[in-house]
């Protein structure tokens, strides 16, 4: 086991860097550069002097292996966007914000969500099974944003309850978080529904109930934990994706997270910045996938790790 | 004498200000265009540095008599404790809080209020000293004299003076620096050029201290009595702040240093930027402000916040934000529309290209777009139509005049369009229409203007939103590689040549026409009658109308949001009636601060 | 007794249930159409699929027809959906805006299982090297978030670098990024599905009988590995239907005058205070389409699935 997460490990750095080369190019192939020339052209020796102070005036290799290099060191740069901060003080700042988003989210998400998916596998094809059926697709029938603005209009502007957006008091997470977990939370139940109704059919569920195992232990033994397989799979993903912040709610309740940075950066061609967010969000979810699939050889003994073919095994 | 064009004595610049472009003097310049040389000889620049150097000082007002006095707040004034006006800024460009340090990316309605600039505009767009109590210029015109006004003080306890603003132009200059704003000074100060771009060092350049402290001596390249407008950009950074901590010293409040009306309380990052008095403030610019607050925000939250009564203004609001308060009677009375900086929106081609070479495709084209319902439908206060390059109000623009060039006609429009060889559009390639990071307003005018010429002409135009810089590098690029696309400019100088050099041959689009150059070229450099230069100035735009090298669109009269607990002078009417927060707003260079309060019915926000 | 059990098969006899034996699919499509609740997905799909396929039909006028006099109605006998800030029919809007979403989100699921089902299929199958790659390629693929790389690839392509490579098709290159966005979470269902099929007992059974691989895949893993996909691939029509929504929202999705439910529902955002009918009418139509899709895939599933009498 220690040896797989060990080459699991060093197979992130390597992913780690193609995808910074993947970004470095792309990024740079897009036009225009950091320099602002909203309606004058700046002149060439003032572009020069941009060039050379954003380090932009050597080759694009050259770059890339200082990038490296630096980065190597913990010198990930200065953002374009924030010349008063590093790469790192930055997501220092705004990162931690994202996350305490996100966790009430995941964690909404996934108990409120488990126990709606659970109540209607349980009562299938009952009226709650149905209505929990809509109301979770529902929640993933309309976008984040809009959730987020009808929020805003009912509850800030009509009723006053809570202020539009901002950040720095307990009540400015109330709406966020709600408009946030709407998504994972029905994609939760959805899954986990259809997980325990397959695994409650299961033919290993039918010998354990044939061999006279009370419903309990069948249920928690056998049906859940083959029924989180295919759960785990699918949502397990949600929390990297959680934690590196969703640019529509951040954006539209002014919250200084992570997440209005993905846009920024690009239309502000901030190159420090996009390498660095591209290796935050490819170490998070490098390290989910990790655990992902330590978490498969818990709960499934027939998945052996390391492959293998058809024909090889036992 | 010869008669100096009236013009100039109101000169409004503009952060967009192109002085550099309007009398560029740039080796890479095409000799077609004209130079500085062409506006100014030598015996007209003397007259006018006689003429600028002895009347330039205006009016006294009660402030200037007394610096740092204190007002007398009306009767209805809030205490002192709530003079607070809360703004709204985008968060994406709040990087500093110097002009001389990022133009394009400074929090904007809070900066530059850390020190004053050696002369602000009123109300009426009118110079009036502030940093600089006088100035003078040399019989040749090319060395300025700034007084400094005496006893202003930075909150380090150095005192504000000429060796101040020798530092801070130095530092503009640095090619270390790479000021995103060298192009205003290009071939204006001498040695700029060079120190630009690192052949001589910023200490040369010539800006340089006087007989005394408190004298500041510009030498130009050329007769420049334009000068003192210019100077409407030069907020001061602290000399002995720039060495101590860097240029980004206001950045932080254990670095901040001020002699302005305000110093620094808090800036946290994408949140706010709030500055509060500075109790050692001896300009020229007292306020009852006591506190100034910028929300960090994107754009399409503004609104809300406004609603919200978090921030007490807001400026350029979308159609639907704008609706919303003129339905409904108890906000109705809070819009107000300005001129702003006398900005047309247009319809550019590229005239080098198929199928915009023909003038009858381009002229089809001008005819197919119905601008009044456009201005009822859609604009309503934020613009009105546009048939000529010029906006109303602006010297030499003659609206009435040329109004049935670009007139709609859709009968007209589709004969031409026959004519031309597309029968009914047939056969006239789609077309994208690109557009330059556009507000929820322009998205709506571009897909109006679609709509139009699909009715009108039945060509299919696709809309092609793209980013600042994108748009930018694709327009300037040589040639242009923007074949469709809808933009705005505005002014950066009150004078005719300034918005006409727009479309001179080798500037932002790819038309050229000598005949226009040559009209406008004259009429920029002719110092006779100033009726008779308007008469030039406006034989050159009917060119250009007719010419259709543009379809123009609209006008823009920025509609405003203006919290009814926000009074004072500065919402008076101005010579023209027009009531709104004038151009430049909150800021150093204007003088709204000095005439502005908030009354005691405010909601309380701390 | 034989003649009893030639009684027994008699088809005539009133005392015996004749009992015809089905295939496979008509037991499957017996299932699906007990559960109400796909059958009401069913309908609504090929309600949505008629509605794109003959939205010229359908519609009163075409999408890019404004009169700018109409703008800003709210519903009425003349205009049932109200009309838009430039004018346009919000019925003919929405009927294209059914239409191109259906088609973005079409092609893009398409495309990405096209990409992803293989490569699922193969590591999961051959493990070993094959699997180490393809797992690599899963998490470069997956670390580049995704909406960088979506503005990326939408600035390269709007600039015209790509010109010569790509079609200038809005409706084609947004689908072609959602999918290359998007097909990682298929390829991963995949292969996990494969490996836990593979240690099952009928392929041991199979393998002993002397199966060969191809033959395992195809008749054994292939069938009971589609389910889970099929969920996927339902909830992938409206994954992708949102993925425009949120390229719209950040100005880089389908170009105007093309009307997409997802831009629709973006730029309504501001009105919603005032022009309420502007994002009304196209989220109900994306609540219908996932609720549609949603269903009719948790039919299917339950249908395919053998083990369910």
């Amino acid at each position: 086991m220690a040896r797989y997460v060990v080459g699991r490990l060093i197979g992130l750095a390597v992913v780690l860097l193609i995808v910074s080369a993947i970004a470095f190019s792309l990024m740079h192939a897009v036009p225009g550069g950091p320099f602002n020339e909203t309606n004058h052209r700046l002149p060439e020796a003032t572009r020069e002097a941009m060039k050379r102070k954003y380090g932009l005036d050597k080759s694009l290799p050259e770059q890339y292996v200082r990038y490296i290099w630096a980065a190597l060191h913990g010198d990930f740069g200065v953002p374009f966007q924030s010349p008063t901060e590093t790469v790192i003080g930055l997501i220092g700042r705004t990162w931690p914000v994202t996350v305490k988003i996100g966790i009430p989210t995941i964690l909404i998400a996934f108990t409120l969500g488990t126990f709606l998916g659970y109540t209607a596998a349980m009562r299938q094809n009952s009226v709650i099974d149905y209505a929990v059926t809509t109301l979770a697709t529902l929640g993933l029938t309309v976008p984040s944003f809009v959730i987020a603005t009808w929020l805003i209009l009912i509850l800030s502007i009509r009723l006053h309850w809570l202020p539009t957006g901002g950040w720095g008091e307990p009540k400015d997470y109330i709406m966020p978080v709600i408009a946030y977990s709407m998504a994972p939370m029905a994609l939760i139940a959805r899954y986990v529904r259809v997980s325990i109704l397959e695994a409650l059919h299961a033919d290993h569920v039918r010998t354990a109930r044939a061999k006279g195992l009370s419903e309990r232990r069948v249920m928690t033994w056998h049906v859940v934990r083959n029924a989180l397989i295919p759960a785990v799979t699918v949502l397990l993903p949600t929390i990297p994706d959680t934690l590196t912040g969703s640019i529509f709610i951040e954006s539209v309740f002014r919250i200084p997270g992570l997440g209005r940075f993905f846009v920024t950066s690009t239309t502000a061609r901030d190159y420090p910045m996009i390498l660095a967010l591209v290796l935050l969000v490819a170490t998070v979810w490098g390290i989910t996938y990790l655990i992902t699939d330590i978490l498969y050889t818990v709960l499934d003994p027939r998945v052996r790790i390391g492959g293998g073919s058809i024909r090889g095994g036992s | 004498m010869a008669a100096i064009p009236l013009e100039r004595t109101h000169s409004r610049m503009s952060e967009k200000t192109s002085l550099g472009d309007l009398l560029r003097l740039m080796p890479e310049d095409d000799p077609r265009t004209f130079s500085r040389r062409k506006v100014l000889s030598t015996a007209a620049a003397g007259a006018a540095a006689a003429y600028f150097g002895g009347s330039m000082i205006h009016g006294v007002s009660a402030q200037d008599a007394t610096p740092g006095a204190a007002m007398t707040p009306p009767d209805d004034a809030a205490p002192p404790e709530k003079q607070a006006f809360y703004q709204a800024t985008d968060v994406s460009v709040a990087k500093a809080m110097d002009f001389y340090e990022a133009v394009y990316e400074r929090a904007g309605n809070v900066a530059d209020l850390f020190s004053e600039p050696l002369i602000r505009i009123d109300r009426n767009f009118q110079l009036i000293p502030a940093g600089a109590e006088s100035w003078s210029g040399s019989e040749d015109g090319k060395t300025w004299t700034f007084k400094i006004r005496e006893g202003n003080v930075w909150s380090d306890g150095n005192p504000v003076t000429a060796a101040d603003w020798v530092k801070t132009f130095q530092y503009g200059a640095d090619p270390a620096h790479a000021w995103d704003f060298t192009w205003f000074f290009q071939g204006v100060i001498v040695g700029w050029n060079d120190a630009i771009a690192g052949k001589i060092k910023p200490e040369e350049l010539g800006v340089s201290v006087g007989a005394n402290d408190y004298e500041l001596v510009i030498n130009t390249e050329v007769p420049a009595p334009y000068i003192p407008a210019m100077m409407l950009y030069s907020q001061t950074l602290s000399k002995a702040a720039l060495e101590t901590s860097g240029p980004l010293y206001n950045s932080k409040v254990e670095t901040s240093v001020t002699s302005g009306p305000f110093k620094l309380q808090e800036w946290t990052p994408d949140q706010q930027v709030v500055i509060v008095t500075n109790p050692d403030y001896k300009g020229t610019q007292p306020t009852l402000i006591t506190k100034l607050v910028a929300k960090l925000a994107s754009p399409d939250a503004y609104f809300t916040m406004y609603q919200g009564n978090e921030i007490d203004f807001y400026e350029g609001p979308d159609p639907a934000s704008l609706t919303l308060m003129l339905n409904d009677d108890s906000t109705k009375g809070q819009v107000y529309s300005g001129v702003g900086d006398f900005p047309t929106w247009y319809i550019f081609f590229d005239v080098t290209i198929d199928p915009w070479k023909d003038l009858k495709v381009r002229q089809a084209w001008s005819h197919a777009i119905d601008r009044d319902t456009l201005k009822t439908k859609v604009l309503g206060p934020n613009g009105t139509p546009a048939y000529s390059w010029l906006a109303p109000g602006f010297p030499a623009s003659q609206r009435e005049a040329l109004q049935g060039i670009q007139n709609f006609d859709p009968a007209t429009a589709k004969d031409l369009l026959s004519q031309a060889g597309f029968p009914d559009g047939k056969g006239f390639p789609k077309q994208q229409m690109w557009l330059r990071a556009p507000s929820p307003l322009d998205k709506t005018v571009a897909g109006a203007l679609a709509a139009m010429i699909k009715e009108n002409l039945n060509i299919d135009v696709e809309l092609l939103e793209q980013d600042q810089k994108t748009f930018t590098d694709a327009l300037n690029a040589k040639p242009t590689q923007i074949p469709l696309g809808y933009v705005r400019y505005g002014m950066d100088y009150l004078d005719p040549s300034n918005m006409l050099s727009v479309w001179k041959s080798g500037g932002r689009h790819s038309w050229s026409n000598p005949e226009f150059d040559k009209e406008l070229a004259d009429a920029s450099a002719y110092l006779g009658d100033p009726a008779e230069r308007i008469k030039m100035f406006q034989a050159a735009e009917k060119i250009l109308v007719e010419d259709v090298p543009a379809v123009f669109v609209y006008h823009g009269t920025i509609a405003q949001f203006i919290k009814p607990w926000v009074k004072g002078e500065f919402i008076a009417p101005d010579d023209n009636g027009v009531v709104a927060l004038h151009w430049p707003g909150v800021a150093g260079m204007s003088t709204v601060l000095s005439e502005m309060y908030i009354s005691s019915d405010a909601p309380d926000r701390s | 007794m034989a003649t009893a059990a030639v009684a027994l098969q008699d088809a005539e006899s009133p005392l015996v249930q004749r009992r015809k034996t089905r295939t496979n699919f008509q037991l499957a499509r017996h299932r699906f159409m007990q559960q109400k609740l796909a059958v009401f997905g069913l309908v609504i799909v090929v309600l949505f699929i008629a509605c794109a396929v003959f939205a010229p039909l359908i519609a009163p006028s075409s999408y890019d027809q404004a009169n700018l006099l109409d703008a800003n109605k709210f519903p009425s006998r003349q205009f049932p959906f109200g009309t838009d800030t430039i004018g346009h029919d919000m019925v003919s809007r929405v009927i294209y805006g059914i239409r191109t979403s259906l088609i973005v989100a079409f092609s893009a699921v398409g495309m990405a299982c096209l990409i992803g089902m293989p490569m699922g299929l193969a590591a999961g199958l051959k493990g070993g090297w094959l699997d180490f790659l393809v797992l690599r390629l899963v998490e470069i693929m997956t670390a580049l978030p995704g909406i960088l790389f979506a503005i990326f690839l939408m600035s390269v392509i709007n600039s015209g670098a790509l010109a010569s490579v790509l079609p200038r098709n809005q409706i084609f290159n947004v689908a072609l990024v959602i999918a290359v966005t998007s097909w990682v979470p298929l390829c991963r269902l995949m292969r996990a599905q494969i490996l836990t099929l593979r240690e099952q007992e009928y392929v041991t059974a199979a393998r002993s009988i002397g199966a060969t691989e191809y033959r395992v895949a195809i008749t054994h893993l292939l069938p009971n590995a589609i389910p889970p996909m099929i969920i996927a691939l339902t909830l992938g029509i409206p994954a992708a239907i949102f993925a425009e929504a949120g390229l719209s929202f950040i100005g880089i999705g389908i170009n105007e005058p093309v009307p997409s439910l997802g831009k629709m529902v973006s730029d309504s955002r501001q009105y919603i205070q005032l022009y309420w009918h502007l994002g009304l009418f196209p989220s109900l139509a994306i609540a219908l389409a996932v609720l549609g899709f949603a269903f009719l895939g948790d039919g299917l599933r339950d249908a395919l699935d053998p083990r369910q009498i």
